[in-house]
């Protein structure tokens, strides 16, 4: 063919190619105008062009060579018999499972992998860890497929087989039909939210995306959206390279266009190559809604260098979302794509919150607490919501300071997750927020009442006992063993102090925090944006213990509780200036101060305020009931759980629920009570080796003890009697002497040893400046573990020879957290766990001499614990599975078999097997704590 | 041996401003690269695990260039490179292979595709290499898009830029190649 018959050719087809199929053909007569051969050429190609299309030649660049495809063959129950696609990893092939009955995708892993041990080990892992999850909205993983048949190993993960197109090119195709470039909002919400279940399915197990972009994620033909993928990223890296080039989920077949397409919805974390968490998919998100709205992606750029410049330095063309995006939709992706992952939001659960609240000003939807709020404050509440989206959208966070004074008293409850500390309660000095505490390890949970949900506060896990920065916009606690404060703008969060001992803090407006921070010695101030710690009160005479400090109005002076001697004991008031001391009350009550002059208290299970003297010095006039239940710890000093505004609302905990000792069989049936419900908080540290006798722990009368508990008929008796904390007693091999931890004065912490029937006198073992918590005592006597908590490497499992010089020895001790050290009954391995995968998981290695570790919990585990023959051991998973795992041991060898979870310990706060491992002791919270009481603009009776 | 990365940025660079100098040493490098990548892969292929140019080409570019400096320029340059090399490569080892064999079974290319339930088209990757010379003959650009497209992997977007022609005429000029190119492909062989 000549280039100017070509050129013809070419001319007519093109014209030919725009009209519309029908009048193809007719077009074609007039075109080639009695020319029979270029008409001919024409059609031939026309036909070449469909036939191709429906061979799918050449549809997607790229081509593959290789000794053969796998269409035709078995790979153990799967008939392979089709080829999807070739991926980043490998091709794809459609196959029929023939076990199940149902079609499945292959994945198949590239060759060289299979040459990589650990690369493959790396792989199995994270595949079975995939494998557990399961949600309507998740693509699937079912696990991974090897065989080797004649010599030809083939490793590939066996994926649920989703039809459907992808959302890349449903915006494409949907962009072609409307007016508009993007989807139109209805038809954006359900499918963001169908992701954001997806992720949030994945973030509760700890599994990130790491690769989320309108190309895996499909909509199937019945409109549910399915997020293909997850974790494949990490999966499949090599551990080194933040993997620009290895997007499991690009076809190679669009590698070109794969880097340039995976690099548009990287986080500016992941494009500096820093690691990252699952604030890196809710960038992603962030990219995938603006996709959505504006049917472009939200950065682009010529190169994948350009792109990546972009994403780091660039904004979005923000004017591209559409003039009817609502505000709420507009805030949330703005806040999805803030450069800075502690700006941007922490939790996929607050993009679903923000999203949500954008269209419930729409439908009008409200939560129950919601409906309980009078009318005139939940119009307030829209409002302020909206300026929030406003002033967010301008990148500003302001609070009204609105006077609520004349706002009608209104009363209503939020529920709260179950809690180890129903008394971590705090209202915002303004009134409008509420922090509290989360189940035990969780976080810090902030609900503003103009808000639907409870938000999650990143950062502030383990955090309890929390208070406010007087302009509300911080909030200060307690953290494995230091004083913290969050910046809600920001989510940044600060180490201010060590504070081994958590006894609250007050904040005032010239920026210094009072805390208290052990259950013995004074109060001790820091500045709020960090600096010396000094002390800020004195111990009178008889005097052990200052806490629960509160500023009054004038920022000097303030009031705090101490415990002691009789004549020494109740609520004082102090001064930052002088460090006077007056006694205000001789009740050694727990207490709130509530501006301007009133002082709350809890007498007889109610909760009573009472007039405050101008100068604060005493109370006066009537008692004034406010509440008929109040919580506070079974100790009058303990720990009150209520706090108030300075605009006069109230919030606090009716009660905090009560415990059980309990033994469960292997199915998790409870088979037996031990002693009766209580509200002492019991913990459960250890069980004896004959199974007979728990040590707990117990508070009573403000005062954590160590407790013996007989198993069978459930008497109880107080071991300790020290004045300060006791707690984490360990039996020893014989029963005979229990270890523990006393908090002493001066940051020292004393393992101490004591005989098991109380007679004798305390013996101390071990000092040192660091929190320790004994774990174990080897059967053989001659070592004992515990957990030690390092300001360099955090918590670290430790073991103490109790023989020689007594030098601890190390066996998990890095920066990241370790817990656990159980020792195996023959003491030649030792059971810990840590967190180093970005996820706690159950290790043994040898003892004492550490060798290699050996992983034993898939997914997640905790709190090892052996069968006393050493046969089985259990731990627990994050999502409260008590899980059992098989072992076998012979001299140096070890084999880990298969853990099984055995049940669902909800409820459970710790358990300890019995000797033949049929049987647990647990502790059951029976009931739990009682939802939060809010009293917005409490008025005393009779004004 | 290997040349460190930025080498090869800098080549680009004199190249994009008109050394051709440097021209040729990037495709000498290019082809080395790809040489002895191709070679790797070959070495470990196994039944049912197979060689994927375009991501040797794009493993390549990510290799040789230094991302951070590398401008669009660059790439497009590489890019028409590397999958004139990576053409070049492949024809080399399939003409080697049917020495080899004789008139045995020839090589045996199969082109990526997405649709579900449809066999792979295979080609023979010397009756590609013959179709697209017979093309070049007569329209050296629709062939060259289909070099890019089949072994460098490019978009058509990609392709678009490397070309320096708008998206609608790469999207004409392909729709036209892929046409003719499967007609010739599915003729009887000659």
């Amino acid at each position: 063919m000549t280039p100017e018959r070509w050129a013809e050719v070419n001319r007519v087809w093109h014209a030919v190619l725009a009209r519309p199929g029908a009048e193809r053909a007719t077009a074609i007569a007039e075109l080639c105008a009695g020319d029979e051969e270029l008409r001919a050429e024409v059609e031939s190609l026309l036909a070449s062009l469909a036939y191709a299309s429906a061979a799918g030649f050449a549809a997607a660049p790229g081509l593959a060579t290789g000794s053969g495809s796998l269409v035709g063959r078995q790979l153990g129950p799967y008939a392979v018999h089709a080829l999807l696609g070739v991926g980043g990893m490998g091709e794809v092939y459609q196959a029929h499972d023939s076990t199940l009955g149902r079609e499945v995708a292959l994945k198949i892993l590239p060759d060289l992998w299979l040459d990589d041990t650990d690369r493959r080990a790396r792989f199995d892992r994270e595949a079975r860890l995939l494998a557990s999850l399961n949600h309507p909205n998740i693509g699937a993983i079912y696990g991974v497929h090897e065989s080797d048949t004649s010599g030809s190993p083939v490793k590939a993960l066996v994926l649920e087989l989703v039809g459907g197109e992808t959302l890349a090119d449903h915006i494409r195709r949907r962009a072609g039909q409307a007016s508009r470039r993007g989807l139109p909002v209805e038809e954006v919400t359900p499918i963001a939210a169908q992701i954001i279940d997806a992720l949030e399915a994945a973030h509760e197990r700890g599994i990130v995306h790491r690769d989320l972009k309108p190309g895996n994620i499909k909509i199937t033909a019945d409109g549910r959206v399915k997020v293909l993928d997850f974790g494949l990223a990490r999966a499949v890296s090599d551990g080194s390279s933040p993997a620009l080039a290895h997007s499991p989920t690009a076809t190679v077949a669009t590698q070109g266009g794969v880097l340039l397409g995976t690099a548009a919805y990287m986080s500016p974390e992941q494009a500096r190559g820093r690691t990252v968490d699952k604030r890196t998919d809710i960038w992603a998100f962030g990219c995938v809604l603006y996709e959505m709205l504006t049917g472009t992606s939200a950065f682009a750029g010529e190169g994948v260098s350009d792109v990546l410049a972009n994403v780091i330095k660039e904004e979005p063309d923000w004017p591209a979302l559409p003039s009817d995006t609502p505000p709420g939709i507009r805030v949330c992706v703005e806040r999805c794509l803030r450069k800075d992952p502690r700006q941007r939001f922490h939790d996929i659960a607050d993009v679903r919150l923000a999203i949500e609240g954008a269209f419930a000003t729409q439908t009008a939807v409200r939560d129950t607490s919601r409906r309980r709020l009078s009318p005139l404050w939940a119009s307030a509440g829209w409002v302020a919501a909206a300026l929030v989206a406003v002033a967010a959208g301008a990148g500003i966070w302001r609070t009204r300071g609105t006077s609520v004074a004349d706002a009608p008293e209104t009363r209503f409850e939020i529920g709260t997750p179950p809690t180890f500390s129903a008394g971590s309660v705090a209202i915002s000095p303004d009134g409008r927020s509420l922090v509290y505490s989360g189940g035990y390890g969780e976080k810090l949970l902030l609900r503003r009442f103009d808000s639907q949900d409870a938000q999650r506060l990143a950062g502030t896990e383990f955090g309890w006992m929390p208070f406010w920065s007087p302009d509300s916009q911080s909030i200060a606690f307690f953290a494995r063993g230091v004083l913290k404060r969050i910046d809600l703008a920001g989510g940044f969060v600060r180490t201010l102090a060590n504070a081994p001992q958590s006894r609250r803090g007050s904040w005032n407006r010239e920026g210094t925090i009072i805390f208290g921070a052990g259950s013995v010695g004074p109060l001790y101030r820091v500045p709020a944006d960090g600096g010396v710690v000094q002390q800020a009160t004195d111990l009178l005479p008889g005097q052990t213990n200052h806490r629960w400090p509160h500023f009054l109005p004038d920022g000097r002076r303030f009031f705090f509780v101490s415990l002691g001697s009789a004549d020494v004991r109740g609520v004082y008031q102090g001064s930052l200036a002088d460090r006077s001391v007056r006694r205000v009350t001789d009740r050694e009550s727990g207490y709130a101060y509530m501006p301007p002059d009133y002082l709350l208290f809890a007498r007889q299970g109610a909760l009573w305020a009472r007039k405050l003297n101008p100068d604060y010095s005493s109370t006066a006039g009537d008692l004034v009931p406010v509440a008929p239940k109040v919580f506070v710890d079974p100790a009058a000093l303990g720990f009150s759980a209520f706090s108030a505004s300075t605009n006069g609302s109230i919030a606090y905990r009716s009660s905090a629920g009560t415990r059980q000792l309990e033994w469960v069989d292997r199915t998790g049936r409870t088979v037996a009570t031990v002693g009766s419900a209580d509200d002492t908080e019991i913990l459960l540290y250890d069980l004896s080796s004959d199974g007979r006798t728990a040590a707990i722990t117990r508070v009573v009368n403000g005062n954590p003890d160590v407790w013996l508990v007989d198993t069978d008929r459930g008497v109880t008796r107080r071991l300790t009697t020290e004045a300060g904390d006791d707690g984490s007693p360990v039996f020893a091999p014989d029963r005979s002497r229990v270890l523990y931890v006393a908090d002493g004065r001066d940051d020292v912490y004393q393992m101490r040893e004591r005989r098991s029937d109380g007679a004798g006198s305390v013996t101390p073992v071990f000092d040192s400046e660091e929190n320790k918590n004994p774990q174990d005592w080897s059967a053989d006597g001659r070592y004992m573990s515990y957990v030690s908590q390092s300001p360099r490497t955090g918590f670290d499992v430790m073991a103490l020879p109790l023989f020689g010089d007594r030098k601890p020895v190390d066996i998990g001790r890095t920066q990241f957290s370790e817990g656990g050290g159980r020792f195996s009954p023959d003491g030649r391995w030792v059971a810990y766990f840590s967190d180093e995968s970005g996820r706690p998981e159950v290790y043994i290695q040898t003892f004492p001499v550490p060798g290699a570790k050996m992983q034993v919990s898939v997914g997640s585990g905790l709190f090892p614990h052996w069968r006393s023959d050493g046969r089985e051991l259990f731990f627990t998973s994050l999502d409260n599975q008590l899980m059992a795992v098989p072992i076998v041991a012979s001299g140096n060898r070890m084999e880990i078999g298969t853990p099984r979870p055995l049940f669902t310990a909800s409820g459970a706060l710790g358990y300890e097997p019995s000797p033949d491992g049929q049987r647990f002791l647990i502790v059951r919270q029976v009931s739990e704590a009682s939802p939060i009481n809010v009293i917005l603009n409490w008025k005393p009776p009779g004004r | 041996m290997s040349t460190p990365p930025h080498d090869v940025t800098e080549l680009l660079h004199a190249w994009g401003g008109g050394d051709l100098d440097a021209r040729e040493r990037v495709v000498a490098l290019v082809y080395e690269e790809l040489r002895r990548r191709a070679a790797a892969h070959l070495r470990r292929e196994r039944q049912g695990h197979t060689m994927q140019p375009t991501a040797l080409v794009h493993e390549a570019y990510l290799r040789l260039v230094d991302q951070r400096r590398a401008v669009w320029q660059n790439r497009a340059q590489f890019l028409a490179v590397a999958s004139r090399m990576m053409r070049r490569i492949l024809i080399d080892r399939a003409r080697a292979r049917k020495r080899v064999k004789r008139h045995g079974e020839r090589q045996q290319v199969s082109l990526d595709h997405i649709d579900i339930a449809i066999q792979p088209v295979a080609i023979d990757v010397l009756d590609l290499d013959a179709a697209l010379t017979k093309l070049e003959a007569f329209d050296p650009r629709k062939s060259q898009i289909a070099e890019l497209r089949f072994f460098g992997g490019l978009s058509l977007e990609e392709t678009g830029r490397v070309l320096d022609i708008s998206l609608a005429t790469v999207e004409r000029d392909w729709q036209a190649a892929r046409a003719w190119l499967f007609r010739t492909l599915s003729a009887p062989s000659s």
